[in-house]
């Protein structure tokens, strides 16, 4: 046992794990501090959604993001008369990306099974953003990060169909 | 079932009416403290967010307004009450000389000759009596000052205890707003909760931010405004500075009424006319700064009234309140007004309307 992995076993020991611990768990926000974690959680709002409720319809505004906490959550999007349809499940995020892009809800989201989700107020999570600069780049650097995997995954998926 | 649900809602509902009969004299000390809340919420953030804990942040909070009061009793409160008590003095003279103490003061006394030198040229018009009956009514509403406040040292001590539990209840407020705001929504139910998001958020921003602006605006422009009429030698100069920055609550016609004071100050005094030139220069010097430098960086948005409804509802609030209506009608209709916009448009946003 060397002296980082003792301070860490120290740490753990006396650290008093809290409501917003949990929160670094998500990509976003996995190198958080615990303060940034507990800065952040004071917009978070607990929900419960049964299974087959709806979370939101389109054409709602984009008010709130969502974090899924538990469960699975159905999302429909239409593109051009096309019904798009696919599941997000623990530790993913519902709108993030639309709140860059959209001010309306593309789809709909419905609770596959009984879920809990972490959500956030739109205008809240800028708010933060522009409060916090350094935490705020922190977590515009991680938004971005999933962001691009996202689209080298999309890539990757397209190139053998190409 | 249904009939046990109906008895829960009764019972809550009889609960709310009752909480609310039993609490309802505390309103008025809740919605300032709310107020105060709201003015200070963003120290208290600013200094959360540079890892001060909210309790800590409130206490170094208070500890500077409590050295600004302490400032302000030292320095700026002597000065307030005693052009107060010159400015009470010269009214209780003047209710106790009746018109005689009016006519002292130089520019009615010219305008008096001026008169008299027209009846003499021209008897039929008899202006001299009618000028002296203006006088006199003038002098009756002067005579009704002292008595009023006198009559109203209840009121006066109603604020001070208003004064003293506004800190305690506004300490709540301020430690705990993310929980109240958390309870208020976790209550909401999910079809309903993005609509009471947004809602929530929207008038917090406008009420918040109009609060701030008035705050500020109040203290800003009541400093430039007593700095300017002291260095010109306005009487009561910091007295009228402050009057004239609580006066700029009401649009568009809050400025007049701080130059109308300056301007009435100088002509009881009897100094020179020139003077009226200086102190409405200086007024508007102090507006010009107010709108191109103070407004936008405190607030950043405007009362979107129209000048005409600003001055009928400053009428009905003073008809209605008396001075105290005046000043407070045109924020209390434009919060309502801002609310039931954001309210409607959010409801159809949402398709519930």
């Amino acid at each position: 046992m060397n002296l980082t992995n003792l301070k860490q076993f120290l740490v753990n020991l006396f650290q008093r794990k809290t409501e917003w611990d949990k929160l670094r768990s998500y990509p976003i926000l996995k190198d958080f501090t615990r303060y940034e974690l507990f800065l952040f959680s004071q917009m978070v709002q607990e929900r419960q959604f049964k299974q087959g409720e709806i979370i939101y319809q389109e054409q709602f505004p984009l008010a709130v993001i969502y974090l899924i906490e538990k469960g699975v959550i159905d999302i429909s999007e239409d593109h051009n008369g096309r019904q798009n349809s696919f599941e997000l499940g623990r530790h993913q995020i519902i709108g993030m990306i639309d709140i860059y892009t959209e001010d309306k809800r593309k789809g709909r989201a419905i609770a596959k099974t009984d879920s809990t989700l972490l959500a956030i107020s739109h205008l809240d999570f800028i708010s933060f953003v522009q409060a916090n600069p350094r935490t705020g780049i922190k977590l515009l650097n991680n938004v971005c990060r999933i962001v691009c995997q996202f689209a080298i995954n999309l890539q990757k998926r397209q190139e053998p169909m190409a | 079932m249904k009939l046990t649900r109906w008895l829960m809602y009764i019972l809550i509902m009889g609960l709310l009416i009752g909480g609310i009969m039993f609490y309802s004299w505390i309103f008025k000390y809740l919605i300032t403290a709310i107020v105060f809340a709201y003015i200070f919420n963003p120290w208290v953030s600013w200094l959360e967010r540079r890892h001060v804990t909210r309790v800590w942040g409130i206490l170094i909070t208070y500890m500077l307004i409590g050295v600004l009061i302490a400032w302000g009793v030292v320095r700026i409160i002597p000065a307030i009450i005693t052009q107060a008590e010159s400015l009470i003095a010269f009214v209780s003279s003047a209710s106790q000389q009746g018109e005689i103490s009016l006519l002292k003061i130089p520019l009615v006394q010219s305008i008096l000759q001026r008169i008299d030198y027209l009846d003499a040229q021209v008897p039929i018009l008899k202006l001299h009596n009618q000028f002296l009956s203006l006088i006199h009514s003038i002098n009756n509403s002067l005579m009704n000052i002292p008595s009023l406040l006198i009559k109203n040292y209840g009121k006066i001590f109603e604020a001070v205890s208003l004064i003293a539990s506004v800190p305690i209840i506004g300490f709540f407020l301020l430690k705990d707003n993310v929980k109240f705001k958390k309870a208020v929504l976790s209550i909401i139910p999910n079809k309903y909760f993005e609509l009471v998001v947004i809602i929530l958020h929207k008038i917090d921003d406008v009420i918040g931010k109009y609060l701030r602006a008035v705050f500020y605006e109040i203290l800003i422009v009541g400093t430039l405004a007593s700095a300017a009429l002291t260095m010109l030698g306005v009487p009561y100069s910091i007295l009228i500075g402050y009057s004239a920055g609580i006066a700029n609550i009401i649009p568009y016609f809050g400025p007049w009424l701080g130059g109308f004071f300056a301007v009435l100050s100088i002509l009881i005094a009897g100094l020179p006319p020139i003077m009226i030139l200086y102190a409405g220069l200086a007024m508007y010097l102090i507006q010009v700064v107010d709108n191109n430098f103070v407004y936008p960086m405190v607030v950043g948005m405007s009362i979107e009234m129209h000048p005409l409804i600003v001055l009928l509802t400053v009428l009905a609030g003073g008809w209605a309140f008396g001075l105290l209506g005046m000043l407070v009608s045109v924020p209390v209709v434009y919060l309502i007004y801002s609310v039931t916009r954001v309210l409607f448009l959010n409801l159809k946003e949402f398709k519930m309307i």
